[in-house]
């Protein structure tokens, strides 16, 4: 069964050989809020450990998590907005891992530094 | 072997318009933002090797899947697969396995954390929560 709904003056649909795959991708974008969640609660956690290097992996998460959502939008978008979904699924992916490479390389240097005083 | 990819892939995509050719560009960058991780994954682990056990290697398993990711998408812009609809399973598949790989490596770095840290972040709620818990 294709199921349909219209919206921007398009037909969307879910096909059945989509929806692994659909579910798959939304799989994966709730993946990507699970580890926001831990890093949001780190943050809460250990305000003065997450000082530095926190910030960029809270702000760098839903970047990631969006990739998710436009990766499913994508699956089931008519096919003249496939192409404008795919950039801005790469967009934002691109955002999202730099802000989790920087914060990541922050917080190694900072606990390189706690540990070395321990 | 010839035979193999040709079953693999239905034809080859010349990119002809402007939204090809800023899909090619922004998908490439995603690669190299991988391979990015990967130097800053590599340089924490050897600037902090009390991370390894604890999150540093599920992060370096979760680049290596997210490049194959990538590197996939990027080369399906130039070839169009067959089954393109299991060519797609197989990049989201990689992709969820990064993603499960990435939840696992914070909850280790989360748990360790918290045993390191659980009475000393003053000004944090761990404090309290360990205060009320017998």
């Amino acid at each position: 069964m294709v199921k349909m709904f219209h919206l921007l003056g398009k037909d969307w649909a879910l096909k059945p050989t989509d929806h692994v795959t659909f579910a798959t991708e939304m799989v994966i974008a709730g993946g990507f809020l699970v580890v926001w969640v831990l890093v949001i609660l780190l943050r809460v956690h250990y305000p003065k450990f997450t000082k530095i290097g926190g910030t960029e992996l809270i702000i760098g998460m839903p970047f990631i998590i969006l990739k998710g959502v436009f990766d499913g939008l994508d699956t089931i978008s008519p096919d003249n907005f496939k192409i404008i979904f795919d950039s801005l699924e790469s967009s934002f992916l691109f955002i999202g891992l730099i802000l989790l490479g920087v914060g990541l390389l922050r917080i190694a240097n900072h606990s390189a530094k706690i540990w070395e005083v321990r | 072997m010839t035979w193999t990819i040709q079953a693999f892939i239905d034809h080859w995509i010349i990119p002809s318009s402007w939204q090809d050719y800023r899909d090619i560009v922004m998908e490439s960058l995603t690669v190299l933002a991988f391979l990015f991780l990967l130097v800053v994954i590599i340089i924490s682990m050897k600037k902090s090797p009390i991370l390894n056990k604890h999150g540093s290697i599920e992060f370096l398993f979760f680049v290596i899947l997210g490049f194959v990711h990538a590197t996939m998408n990027v080369f399906d812009e130039f070839a169009w697969i067959g089954p393109y609809t299991y060519w797609k399973l197989g990049k989201d598949l990689t992709l969820l396995f990064a993603a499960i790989i990435l939840v696992v490596g914070f909850f280790r770095f989360f748990t360790f954390s918290w045993r390191l840290f659980g009475e000393e972040d003053e000004g944090g709620r761990a404090k309290k929560i360990e205060e009320t818990t017998p």
